[in-house]
């Protein structure tokens, strides 16, 4: 079922808060975002931005000491902040699937993978036999392209290659037909020659199925090559949004420029010293009391006016942004 | 330089303020401590003297704890229980934790010959069941205290070798150890200077382990009557219970078995409580 | 099996099996550094002039000391164990006589133990950091704190003096035999509840605080997360995952423990005048009987490699990460 504006996924004012014994942490702060179906999103940022929380946090994975609040999260029009763990359970796996990075490190170690597959398959349909949930374990592996899916499905997960394990995920995350596969980092523990042998793979099943990805990472260059739209952002906040063109054409936010500038220096092969100037990290400041803009200590671009917060606010027809230099 | 940060930098106050158990420990150790210097002021009866009372007797103001059928008073030794318990511990453990080091620390860092042979003793020790070892040990070195203490010593130190050699293992590799090499330092230094520093912290809890299991092994041969006679231990008094519960003398079992405990107790949760401020990541 | 996890077991058996004679030798060594005279020792306190000579005849105590290792070795070999002069009979033949009732107690003990200490560290894993895992968790504090003589007498007091629920001592009462096979087993039950108990109880310890902490690192794990985002997130599911991943720990755990609680068997059987090998010892001890002694040591220190031996076993059949390797 989907809303009138066509929206998939809508999700308004979202905080995260990590609990602690010692701090709380901000993890993300008033994020909002959507996605229409059959969108490609990607969401960037270094490590430490918020980028994954946010993932996970719309389908509540997250950890107990973890505290979501937001406006609005909805999901093809299911109110997805008032369904408990079960109701939230039958969206998870059929129309919201997630991929993540190192992906023998999220499959159970002592059970084959097969069983592992199989699980997934009957748990949709308690009444399946064993063999017809075999066969489509093996129809599945098929799709994402496994040579030998027999061999696969009586293997132990730390037998497979990375790329392989990220296939099965792949496999086990379209066996629903989903409508949104969030993809966390799903090839930054890969080779490159592997990475993009996923990509394409990806792209693929997008085509087929008509599915809608949101892609978290720290790569532009992925971003740039499947992303209609991107929002960047920066210790748990989005600092820019905007159609992909309109990221890698016209950046407005210093970060945003900054990471473009950092990943062409490293595709065309620049000094070591360019790069680290551009990516250069301060210490990170455990409490959030910063007053001002929070990139302030790392922009290239700071003014007097910087010591207060700027707001997020539309700067044309598909930017916003969240900086002074955008007003 | 870390391990001396590591000392300096150490704020007691606040690290007893995240951990429970060591605060606890604290107080309790504190208590049993204050118990274990005052006993001469508490109490100016011998412990294992017979005869203060006709047999055994109830708790009152002159017994506070009672007496057993000989008519020992079990306040008086009790509280000299705390001694020998003490002594005990802190005498073996401080050899098992000297044999260990002298043993791990060369065999982590050397490696070669002298790791794999003492490797293997290890190995050995660890595979035989140390109780029935103990035992033997005793009988035929006959049972006095410093043989007792000695024995235990003796078969305890192999694990915590183990653990020593692991630390130096992991510690061998560090900038500051390859960086002494490089200066120049000899071996020697190295190892004790270096390497050392950094293998006592979490030895630490793996002595404080040893401690509370020096008690109990010492405690238990005297409750097997293979203990000291001339010493007052915990474990003898409760053998001697064994008869006395039949005749109603619940006094012989209670306390010193509440001491036992508490004592045992204050030590494994102070090894807790040490775990926490060095393994702070660790699952709670 | 492949070839690397054969080879792997391979050498594990064959070092443990070295450690056979390494005790012997160890034992042999140990009884030789002991002042007086050893075949005064080996025949026992009680023995006549004569019988000390024969002795010293038989195990060639008069010549070197490799000749003498090679005899004892040799008779060890044949299964002869000594004489016991207490219960003039051989040596062995009284071990292996005790040994059924020892395995009764131990292993009942220990089965009790594993199955409540996995069960309440399961609990205190689930609802961690509530009251419940604090209760469980200052409840495993103490029984780890406190003595197992203390623990069995306090038992012995209230359930055996008090009310008298249970016998104090023995495996069977009196004028019960197997004859009467119910009456029989009822009767032995009856009286292994409180030694079986009382060993249990300590183990227990262990075991809850073991669990608890794997159980949580696999609540926690990345493949929990993962199932969760599948939409498996039923309690049974997510529990039968991350217990088969936890339980590993504790099969290894119940190897170690094996040699851990001869000790705790040891004072049980004395306490409750349980007929096993445990009480033998005290009993050799008493009577000075050191043929048995050492027999007793030589038979339990082997027990235990074997043990261990077997544990490994089947430890590399439940982890396919080694079983595979």
């Amino acid at each position: 079922m989907v809303d009138e504006d066509g929206l998939l996924l809508e999700v308004e004012g979202l905080n995260v808060t990590y609990t602690g014994t010692a701090l709380n942490v901000d993890a993300v702060r008033d994020v909002s975002l959507t996605m229409k179906k059959g969108e490609c999103v990607a969401i960037v940022g270094e490590s430490g931005s918020g980028k994954s929380t946010l993932a996970m946090a719309i389908m509540k994975l997250l950890p107990p000491y973890a505290r979501i609040s937001a406006k609005k999260i909805e999901f093809s029009g299911l109110n997805i902040l008032e369904l408990d763990d079960r109701r939230l359970s039958e969206v998870r796996g059929k129309d919201v699937t997630v991929i993540f990075q190192d992906p023998i490190s999220y499959l159970n170690p002592i059970i084959s993978v097969g069983e592992q597959i199989m699980e997934s398959v009957s748990s949709r349909n308690s009444k399946i036999s064993k063999r017809e949930a075999y066969a489509q374990a093996i129809s599945l592996l098929e799709k994402v392209r496994i040579a030998d899916p027999e061999r696969i499905l009586k293997a132990y997960p730390f037998q497979l290659s990375g790329g392989m394990a990220q296939r099965v995920f792949i496999a086990m995350a379209i066996s629903a037909n989903p409508k949104l596969l969030i993809a966390d980092e799903p090839t930054t523990a890969l080779d490159l020659t592997i990475q993009a042998q996923i990509l394409r793979l990806l792209n693929m099943l997008r085509k087929e199925y008509s599915l809608s990805i949101m892609l978290i990472t720290h790569d532009l260059g992925l971003a740039s090559y499947m992303a209609d739209r991107v929002y960047v952002m920066y210790d748990g906040q989005v600092v820019e949004e905007d159609t992909a063109e309109g990221i890698f054409e016209n950046p407005i936010h210093p970060y945003t420029k900054m990471l473009i500038a950092s990943s062409k220096a490293i595709y065309q092969g620049q000094s070591e010293q360019l790069i680290q100037t551009l990516t250069q990290k301060t210490a990170v400041k455990e409490a959030r009391d910063v007053k001002g803009c929070s990139f302030m200590d790392r922009c290239f671009k700071a003014m007097e006016q910087c010591s207060n917060k700027p707001t997020f606010v539309k700067y044309d027809g598909t930017k916003k942004v969240r900086c002074w230099l955008g007003e | 330089m870390k391990t001396r940060s590591f000392i300096k930098g150490f704020d007691l106050k606040s690290k007893m303020k995240t951990s429970r158990p060591l605060a606890i420990s604290t107080i309790l150790l504190s208590i049993i401590l204050f118990l274990a210097i005052t006993t001469g002021l508490l109490t100016d009866r011998e412990p294992l003297k017979t005869g203060y009372a006709p047999g055994l007797t109830a708790p009152t103001s002159e017994f506070p704890m009672g007496t057993d059928q000989l008519g020992r008073d079990v306040f008086t030794w009790t509280l000299y229980g705390i001694r020998t318990a003490l002594v005990v511990s802190v005498v073996s453990t401080s050899l098992t934790v000297i044999i260990a080091v002298l043993v791990g620390l060369p065999a982590g860092y050397f490696g070669g010959k002298l790791d794999q042979v003492l490797m293997r003793i290890t190995d050995f020790f660890l595979s035989i069941p140390r109780f029935i070892l103990i035992i033997f040990a005793v009988i035929i070195f006959s049972p006095t205290l410093a043989n007792i203490i000695m024995i235990l010593s003796v078969f305890s130190w192999p694990s915590l070798a183990r653990i020593v050699r692991a630390e130096v293992l992991s510690v061998k590799e560090r900038e500051y150890v390859q960086a002494a090499k490089v200066i120049g330092s000899n071996s020697f230094d190295i190892m004790f200077s270096e390497v050392l520093p950094n293998v006592v912290p979490p030895m630490l809890v793996a002595s404080a382990l040893q401690m509370s299991d020096a008690i109990l092994a010492e405690a238990g041969l005297s409750f097997l009557g293979l203990g000291d006679p001339n010493t007052a231990s915990w474990g003898r008094m409760l053998s001697i219970a064994r008869q006395a519960i039949y005749a109603g003398g619940w006094w012989t079992l209670l306390f010193p078995s509440v001491f036992i405990t508490a004592t045992v107790l204050a030590i494994n949760l102070l090894a807790d409580g040490l775990n926490d401020i060095l393994n702070p990541k660790s699952v709670r | 099996m492949p070839s690397g996890t054969r080879e792997y077991l391979l050498k594990r058996v064959v070092i443990s099996c070295l450690m056979i004679p390494a005790i012997i030798v160890f034992t042999f060594l140990l009884l030789r550094l002991a002042p007086g005279d050893p075949a005064v020792m080996m025949a026992g306190e009680g023995a006549t002039p004569d019988f000390v000579e024969m002795i010293r005849k038989v195990y060639g105590l008069d010549k070197p000391l490799y000749e003498q290792l090679a005899i004892y070795m040799s008779k060890l070999l044949t299964g002869d164990f000594g004489y016991s002069f207490t219960f003039k009979r051989p040596v062995l033949e009284v071990i292996l006589d005790r040994v059924p009732t020892t395995i009764l107690l131990a292993g009942t003990g220990a089965l009790i133990a594993i199955a409540f200490g996995v069960l309440l560290g399961v609990v205190a894993a689930i609802k961690k950091d509530s009251f419940t895992d604090s209760a469980i968790s200052s409840l495993t504090l103490i029984l780890y704190s406190i003595p197992i003589f203390a623990l069995a007498q306090f038992l012995v007091l209230f359930l055996v003096i008090q009310y008298r629920l249970f016998p104090l001592s023995g495996y069977v009462s009196l004028g019960v035999s197997p004859s009467d096979p119910l009456k029989f087993t009822l009767d032995v039950l009856w009286h292994l509840v409180l030694p079986a108990s009382s060993l249990a109880l300590i183990q227990m310890a262990t075991y809850v605080k073991l669990t608890r902490t794997s159980m949580i690192e696999a609540l926690y794990s990345n493949y929990i997360i993962a199932a969760r985002a599948r939409g498996l997130n039923s309690r049974r599911i997510l529990l039968r995952h991350a217990l088969k991943n936890a339980l590993l720990p504790i099969v290894t755990m119940a190897g170690i423990q094996l040699g851990l609680i001869i000790g705790g068997v040891v004072i049980t059987e004395t306490i409750f005048s349980w007929p096993g090998v445990g009480r033998l010892t005290i009993e050799a001890i008493d009577a000075r009987d050191f043929p048995l002694l050492l027999g007793i040591f030589i038979f339990t220190s082997v027990s235990v490699v074997v043990a261990n031996i077997v544990t490994d076993i089947v430890y590399t059949y439940i982890d396919p990460r080694v079983k595979l390797r």
